[in-house]
């Protein structure tokens, strides 16, 4: 078993095969050896922890990608999501973040495609005032910057 | 008339001297005023509110690495809707904040990719030179469609004839990939001829380095010379040619192809090839691409085959390294265009894909057809390994898709899509006798399919058989009858990965 101790200094036993998922722990295991000493993730809160704990759990047993393999070349690029998947990221905003978040720092690469994959579904076909409403982003150009942006590309909008 | 001597009217009836209606007025109007500061002071807090909320966006608040961020805009690009260029998707993504801008811009992949820049007078290269510079060492990908403004303009001029394209592509920025559709060859001529029209040493072109190539136009060259136009074409290792329909029955009774042989070079290992071409021209063709491993026959629903031709062709064509071949855009009323089939020799063939057109009327006929010429052509192919089967939009008696796909015993990966048949193929099957189906397949996607696949025939044929499937995916198009999931049940408990969805017609 592996402990991890989260950023709310919540403890966690997990089974070795379940969060060898994460790359980075993987690595740091495989670095530091067997160890009663929790790891620390610092950047992880116990909810977040939970969730991904639950996609490991669900991808137990499945082939881990291999380690010498181009990040770029890991994963299809379609913007397919297997239906366990978008069940697993049926959750709001802020949690979806978090996990694509943990994710890039836990080095999950499969979760973290699926993650994006995700947020970029929800912005397909979508203006760019309509993402900035979705994602409460505001619109930092001045009206004069906005002109000229829009002017500058214009001729790419159309076919 | 001060407050308190006015509150009592608003408990009685009594009638209302001319400086009460007076004071009321005055009343109405500072509540007026009041209501109206509140509104502004609301509307002031609302927007403050949402100044506050936005510092709290998840986007915001987490700080998403820019490779994170730049990996959705990836993923955001690649799902633009197919009628809009990919290029108007980043133009939203840089559109939505300043930070947005600059991670988009940090993101040479976004910029990499130019396709169907439709030029109706002149291509503006400085606004195209500016854009991919923007993918720096990204493989870059151009695409331009000339449109001729014919009939209107007496002498319409090609927008390929003009210099600033030719320099532009003599000059860079290196391509990675090139597609060029225009009204005829003859718009090309400047572009592809090496030799300036002045004479001297044939001109140096960075579009010489090109991988790919993708040559579109519509119209049959006047001259058979003009084809040796292609002569100049760049020796790439994917080439793509929507090529024009003959003319007259002269030009399609020629035994050969126009195009020069010169073009399919040993190093061609992609060929995509739109024609309604003759099957004697596309396999003349193929017979000089030893090296292939993709290949793309797309029948634009008019392709040409000869219904009376009775003698076979003599020699078969033999592609050692074909791994991928793909027949599209058939018309199902067409009983031999998979005939190109037959005189294939595809040994390493792992993926096929058979699509026909989708929109085409339903069959008027009362039984599901047996495409007897159909499964001649797919049981004549020679191929020991396939993988990966996928077939489109074809109604074909369960009895012929059996026979067809009990050929390809070595199939992983099965895709019907669209396809009208009935779960005949998977019902009452006598083992010992039959060749067996499905020995070896992993995923099964049945997507779009008529209710007359039934999801129990399915999933019982592969817990009979205690064969257990990584992933069965089927669409079903009707409303569900209940009772219909026993067996797929029993499938998902022993660990098939189930999808079974039922959409309305």
């Amino acid at each position: 078993m592996v402990l991890l101790l989260t950023s709310d200094n919540e403890m966690f036993s997990v089974a070795e095969d379940v969060i060898k998922r994460s790359a980075y722990i993987k690595n740091m295991l495989e670095d530091v050896g067997e160890s009663d000493l929790p790891i620390p993730l610092p950047n992880v809160e116990s909810n977040v922890l939970v969730k991904i704990l639950e996609y490991c759990e669900h991808y137990r047993g499945e082939p881990l990608p291999a380690s010498d393999v181009d990040p770029a070349e890991i994963g299809d690029r379609s913007l397919d999501i297997a239906d366990w998947d978008q069940k697993y990221m049926a959750v709001d905003q802020e949690m979806l973040f978090e996990i694509i978040l943990a994710a890039n720092y836990l080095d999950i690469k499969s979760l973290l495609d699926v993650g994006c994959k995700t947020v970029a579904k929800m912005m397909k076909g979508k203006s760019s005032e309509e993402i900035r409403t979705l994602f409460n982003i505001a619109n930092d150009f001045t009206p004069e910057e906005e002109a000229q942006i829009r002017k500058e590309n214009a001729w790419a909008e159309c076919r | 008339m001060d407050q308190p001597r006015l509150t009592h009217l608003l408990n009685n009836r009594t009638a209302l001297d001319p400086l009460e209606i007076k004071s009321i007025r005055h009343e109405v109007q500072v509540r007026t005023q009041a209501i109206e500061r509140l509104q502004l002071e609301l509307q002031k807090l609302e927007s403050e509110r949402a100044a506050w909320q936005s510092l709290l966006s998840p986007l915001r608040r987490n700080s998403i690495p820019p490779e994170v961020l730049g990996e959705i805009f990836g993923y955001v690009v690649l799902a633009t809707e197919s009628t809009k260029p990919r290029r108007s998707q980043v133009n939203v993504l840089c559109r939505v904040c300043k930070a947005w801008r600059d991670v988009a811009l940090g993101i040479p992949s976004l910029w990499a990719q130019l396709d169907d820049i439709v030029v109706q007078n002149h291509l503006d290269v400085a606004k195209v030179r500016s854009w991919l510079s923007r993918a720096r060492n990204a493989a870059k990908m151009l695409g331009i469609v000339g449109h001729h403004r014919y009939p209107k303009v007496p002498n319409p001029v090609c927008p390929f004839a003009s210099s600033a394209v030719q320099e532009f592509l003599s000059s860079g920025p290196g391509l990675n990939s090139l597609s060029l559709k225009c009204k005829s060859l003859h718009c090309f001529s400047e572009l592809l001829n090496p030799t300036p029209s002045h004479g001297g040493a044939p001109i140096s072109r960075s579009f010489d380095s090109l991988r790919s190539i993708s040559l579109g136009f519509a119209q049959w060259p006047t001259s058979p010379d003009a084809w040796q136009l292609l002569d100049h074409l760049p020796l790439v290792t994917s080439l793509s040619l929507d090529l024009p329909e003959p003319d007259n029955e002269e030009d399609r009774d020629n035994p050969e192809s126009p195009l020069p042989h010169s073009i399919f070079t040993a190093n061609l290992t992609k060929l995509r090839i739109r024609s309604t071409w003759p099957i004697e021209w596309l396999l003349e063709i193929l017979d000089v691409c030893t090296n292939l491993e993709g290949l793309v026959l797309e029948y634009g629903l008019g392709y040409y085959v000869d219904e009376d031709m009775q003698t076979p062709l003599e020699n078969e064509v033999f592609l050692p390294k074909l791994r991928s071949l793909e027949l599209r855009e058939m018309s199902v009323y067409q009983q031999t265009t998979t005939r190109v089939l037959r005189y294939l020799v595809v040994p390493s063939l792992k993926a096929l894909e058979i699509v026909y057109d989708g929109d085409q009327e339903p069959l008027d006929e009362l039984s599901l057809p047996k495409r007897k010429e159909f499964c001649e052509d797919m049981l004549s192919l020679v191929v020991s390994d396939l993988q990966y089967f996928r077939l489109e939009n074809l109604p074909i008696a369960p009895a012929s898709l059996y026979d067809i796909l009990s050929a390809f015993p070595s199939l992983r990966h099965l895709v019907l899509d669209g396809v009208e048949s009935d779960s005949g193929l998977f019902r009452n099957r006598d083992f010992e006798d039959e060749p067996p189906l499905f020995s070896e397949l992993e995923v099964l996607e049945m997507l779009n399919v008529p209710p007359s696949f039934d999801p129990n025939d399915v999933c019982s044929l592969f817990n009979e058989r205690n064969r257990v499937l990584k992933q069965l995916r089927m669409t079903i198009v009707v409303d569900p009858s209940p009772g219909k999931e026993w067996h797929a049940k029993r499938l998902s408990e022993r660990g098939t990965d189930i999808s079974i969805s039922y959409i309305p017609r």
